[in-house]
């Protein structure tokens, strides 16, 4: 009964939203917001501010991203405990966020049930992945990763250069560029490019 | 209502993401001319609320409002043709808004709108 509350930083750019999450967290027991931020740097700031229990954060942030932020945090405080929440689904934005230092990770569209089961799981140590995501996390792994070398052939595909222009920017020979290409359709198990591309921006490979 | 003599305005939030929800009413409350009468998740029941409570200004998601047919969206105008539809962009993508403006929804209000630009589109909406 007397446990002292879980304090939370709530971190989101957009205005609404972290009035979303302060209000749902604030009406919970055994619950406090102790401060929200509005960008990456700022929640690292925060975080030394005010040492909080559980760290709810976005990804898509402005200054600092969210997972330049959750790495910046665990570098000085390995033991800090994040929750990602995002409108990101892709399993590499999962990956990575997971990578970077969150031991939660969200969707956007969670209902306030599930955002609760997050926090109260995260602060006792737990992982907590929601069932979306997860999912996602459990098809990825059936992929073999791209390259560093081949997620900026891919960019360039992307933004609509031909292979010899890819060749230039990256100083390649087109022969190079075309088994570069030959490699990503391969690993991501498409037939053409445009197909690569919509399967990238999905994964969050890529983001344009 | 009739007592009172400077009328709040009368809002009806119609939006999927409880997150979004909770911070829209959360931040419309805060003004003192301003009162969210109802909650709603769909426009179904949207429909039905603005029928029973009349509101003012119907806020919806843009999401939910491209998803939904014109019969969906006529049948809330047709509940109360007085009250005004204010478009909330917030999860939404961008393309979503240019294929909504014109039909019967004129004002929209973005997702990085601050706590008093929203509030004042919801005043314009309600004119």
């Amino acid at each position: 009964m007397d446990q002292s509350p879980i304090r939370l930083l709530v971190v989101d750019d957009h205005l609404i939203v972290r009035e979303g999450l302060v209000s749902i967290l604030n009406r919970q027991p055994g619950m406090i917001v102790a401060a929200t931020a509005g960008d990456g740097r700022d929640a690292v700031e925060k975080y030394f501010d005010i040492s909080p229990d559980v760290v709810l954060m976005d990804l898509n942030l402005p200054i600092m991203d969210g997972w330049a932020s959750m790495a910046a945090i665990r570098a000085r405080d390995p033991n800090a405990r994040i929750v990602a929440i995002s409108s990101f689904g892709g399993d590499q934005d999962i990956q990575r966020a997971l990578r970077s230092g969150a031991s939660g990770y969200l969707l956007k569209d969670s209902d306030a049930e599930e955002i609760v089961a997050a926090v109260r799981s995260v602060n006792k140590g737990l992982r907590y992945v929601s069932p979306e995501p997860a999912a996602a996390l459990a098809a990825g792994i059936a992929y073999e990763p791209l390259s560093a070398r081949e997620c900026q052939v891919l960019e360039l595909v992307a933004r609509g250069h031909s292979n010899k222009e890819i060749g230039a920017a990256l100083a390649l020979s087109d022969s190079t560029v075309k088994w570069h290409i030959t490699a990503i359709l391969s690993k991501l198990r498409v037939d053409d490019r445009t197909a690569a591309v919509t399967l990238a921006i999905e994964r969050g490979i890529l983001h344009l | 209502m009739s007592t009172s003599p400077s009328r709040r305005i009368r809002v009806l939030v119609v939006e999927p993401h409880p997150v979004v929800r909770r911070g829209l009413v959360a931040l419309l409350n805060r003004h003192s001319d301003i009162e969210v009468i109802g909650e709603s998740f769909d426009c179904a029941d949207a429909a039905r609320l603005t029928r029973d409570l009349l509101p003012d200004v119907i806020t919806i998601d843009a999401g939910l409002a491209a998803r939904e047919t014109a019969a969906t969206l006529g049948a809330i105008r047709a509940s109360n043709a007085d009250a005004h539809i204010l478009l909330m962009c917030t999860l939404a993508r961008e393309t979503t808004v240019e294929t909504l403006l014109g039909s019967d929804i004129a004002a929209y209000c973005w997702k990085d709108a601050d706590d008093g630009e929203i509030a004042a589109a919801i005043r314009r909406s309600a004119d």
